[in-house]
């Protein structure tokens, strides 16, 4: 014989009006401010609802669901290093590089976009609370932090542009670790590590959802200039003005630029490379060039880089789009 | 046509009719297209019911539509105080038109259901939970989860929950749940044990064997049900495997629609279940042989054996609008030459808002034979308002 037993209805009515409750005083946050003003109770209410779970109550990327979201791990804050950033590398982000990032989320991860549910104050406060896990931004005030300016894009390059971006892309070894095709597949790629010692692949830079920075042209052009730091990438504000290397007899010394350990390009794309680096400014030229002259040959080369790199999901097959889109999740930043 | 010849004929048909099949209300389909396990974004180890924080920012963020301007609607991820108390809620009313195939046709609102969940933390691992849907019935269990490294952890669970069996599709109706004794009403009592290692999640547990919301049990025979699943995400492509069985437990069964069962059995259900998902397209599928073992004394029924199947395709057309279709195949009598009866529904899934579920589905089964039911031929639109946080 089976005997049942009733629910206790009048105990789970009051924790229903216990929840109501509950959900009232949820609403009320507090909103004490530090000594600029600034939200610091919100932004740890916002945080430890929204953010805590990945990266983790005191910021250091082990939240309780850390290990299940994959590759890339969510970021730990303690140690001030940030990826998508208007300024130097090695410097602290901007607090609208950090809003642009909660804002935005981050390509083809797990972070999402939280635009859409929290308003310019929330994100603003939520940024601002991210911030204090690392002593290094009290330390270093934002006006002292050097940034890096992102020109207004250029038009459409030309065909002619984009070939020169092309063999800028080989001869600053972006090949290496993006690959010839820039499928990500660089002879570079074993190993590749970021700063916590996590094994970590470059971007396919066929698939324009693969910029975890984004891939509009500014967004491209902020990834190259001032790299992502705690990963490989690094910054090529400097890099891009400085002179080919040459060996002893005065010619360009290619062996860093087109040949790497594990694989070495193929020799008709090789001399192409070789031709185009003998056509650059020597070291005596650039050296000779005023700070104004050399900021535009930086522009110039960047932005010859930025539609190149951008050019490449479209040389793709009209089957390998579809494929693309069909595969991609849409629901992803 | 020799009989080799018709069955092969038949297993192709039923091979190939299972191939063109797919959605509705479940929600492994999310567990798949993200690679994560149900407990990723539930409170309960084992899935379902009351989201956890990473729940309520995944449902917020991840599932409404890009609509400018959203940002009034927000609503609260945390509800409760802090760690320590939560609270969560499902409410799905539906209202359903149905065309039989003989008879006047009906229209109904349906309050499918009305849960309120309450999660206490009573400290890290310890978790007391409470479900209360007046609609069915509720659940009550304890459960300890431990960590054993960052690919390891281990967790019991005691009290009364549904039987951990198969996919645990939210939806009740589909033949997988409803028609094998894993209904709105099953929830059992007994002991569940689990252990995530690494993709795999093994889960066993011990059951009074009693369904139908009854408490207790009145002899010593107990149902075990034990589960297995592999979850693993290939670059892009994420996969889902498993296998489900529950065995004995002798006890008052429900009553399902299509199948004759008695009063007092003893049942066997034993299954695999699949999943993929790569970018937009979602795919579930599940197949369950049901035993249905009188006992000798009982002469109301006899021995049964049915088959179930279930496939979902799911297709995102943009983040918060998805396409649903499904196919359910069932066969009362397990001879897929005969009675066999099928039903397909196809719709779409809009979150249009933070913590809102709008769907509107339009459903038809078919099928002929012994042992079918008289909803054979029923045109049914559904459409269903679903409120959760």
């Amino acid at each position: 014989m089976h005997t049942g037993c009733n629910t206790n209805k009048a105990a789970l009515l009051a924790l229903a009006a216990a929840s109501l409750f509950a959900c009232a005083a949820s609403q009320q946050a507090p909103a004490s401010r530090d000594a600029h003003g600034e939200s610091v109770a919100d932004g740890k209410v916002l945080y430890e609802q929204y953010c805590s779970t990945c990266h983790g109550v005191k910021g250091d990327g082990h939240g309780p669901t850390a290990d299940l979201v994959g590759k890339p791990a969510p970021r730990d804050f303690t140690r001030g290093l940030y990826e998508f950033r208007t300024t130097e590398t090695t410097e602290l982000p901007l607090r609208a590089d950090v809003v642009r990032t909660i804002a935005n989320g981050v390509h083809d991860t797990t972070m999402p976009a939280f635009r859409g549910l929290m308003s310019d104050r929330d994100l603003d406060a939520v940024s601002h609370y991210v911030e204090g896990f690392s002593g290094a931004f009290a330390e270093t005030p934002e006006k002292d932090r050097m940034v890096v300016s992102i020109p207004e894009a250029p038009a459409t390059p030309t065909p002619e542009q984009l070939e020169e971006g092309r063999m800028f892309y080989f001869a600053f070894s972006c090949w290496n670790c993006h690959g010839v095709h820039g499928h990500g597949d660089g002879p570079g790629v074993p190993g590749l590590k970021d700063k916590w010692n996590r094994p970590i692949r470059p971007a396919n830079l066929t698939r324009p959802h693969a910029y975890k920075g984004g891939f509009t042209p500014s967004d491209v052009y902020r990834t190259i200039a001032t790299g992502l730091d705690g990963t490989p990438m690094s910054s090529y504000a400097k890099t891009v003005v400085l002179p080919p290397l040459r060996g002893a007899d005065g010619q360009p010394d290619l062996s860093e630029q087109v040949s790497v350990p594990g694989g070495t390009l193929e020799p008709g794309l090789r001399a192409s490379v070789v031709s185009f680096i003998a056509t650059l400014p020597t070291r005596a030229q650039l050296a000779a060039m005023s700070d104004t002259e050399r900021d535009r040959l930086r522009e110039r080369r960047l932005w010859l880089l930025v539609g190149y790199v951008r050019s490449l999901p479209g040389q793709r097959s009209a089957l390998s789009r579809l494929y693309d889109w069909a595969t991609h999740d849409p629901g992803l930043p | 046509m020799s009989t080799h010849v018709r069955s092969l004929v038949a297993t192709l048909v039923f091979v190939a009719a299972s191939l063109f099949t797919v959605t509705a209300w479940s929600l492994p389909r999310f567990s798949v297209r993200e690679g994560l396990p149900c407990s990723a974004c539930h409170v309960d180890p084992s899935g379902g019911g009351e989201r956890n924080a990473y729940g309520r920012v995944y449902g917020a963020t991840r599932l409404p539509l890009a609509f400018p301007g959203t940002n009034a609607l927000r609503a609260p991820l945390t509800v409760g105080f802090g760690d320590t108390l939560s609270f969560g809620a499902d409410s799905r009313t539906a209202y359903i038109y149905q065309v039989p195939p003989t008879g006047a046709k009906t229209s109904t609102f349906f309050q499918m259901e009305a849960s309120l969940y309450v999660a206490a933390k009573v400290y890290d691992g310890l978790t007391l939970y409470f479900r209360e849907d007046p609609v069915s019935t509720y659940e009550a269990w304890v459960s300890y989860e431990r960590k054993l490294s960052k690919w390891a952890s281990v967790y019991v669970k005691a009290g009364r929950f549904l039987p951990t069996y198969g996919l645990r599709l939210e939806n009740h109706d589909v033949w997988i749940r409803q028609d094998i004794g894993l209904g709105p009403l099953d929830q059992d009592t007994g002991l569940e044990a689990g252990a995530y290692l690494g993709p795999f999640l093994l889960q066993a547990s011990v059951l009074n064997g009693a369904l139908q919301g009854l408490a207790m049990d009145d002899d010593t025979d107990k149902a075990i049900v034990a589960r297995m699943e592999m979850l693993q995400r290939i670059g892009p492509l994420k996969l889902l495997l498993g296998g489900s069985t529950y065995r004995g437990g002798t006890g008052l069964l429900s009553t399902n629609q299509g199948i004759t069962v008695d009063s007092r059995a003893t049942i066997d259900r034993t299954g695999a279940f699949a999943g993929a998902s790569l970018g937009r397209f979602t795919y579930l599928f599940e197949i369950d042989v049901y035993g249905n073992f009188p006992y000798p004394s009982n002469t109301q029924g006899t021995l049964t054996h049915s088959l179930q199947d279930f496939q979902e395709l799911d297709v995102m057309v943009v983040p918060g609008l998805e396409l649903n279709f499904n196919w359910e195949v069932r066969d009362p009598n397990m001879d897929l030459r005969t009675g066999r009866e099928m039903r397909g529904m196809a719709g779409f899934d809009i979150y249009p808002i933070p913590h809102v579920d709008l769907q509107a589905f339009y459903r038809q089964t078919i099928g002929t034979g012994p042992g079918v039911v008289a909803d054979v031929g029923a045109k049914e639109f559904i459409a269903m308002a679903h409120v959760f946080f």
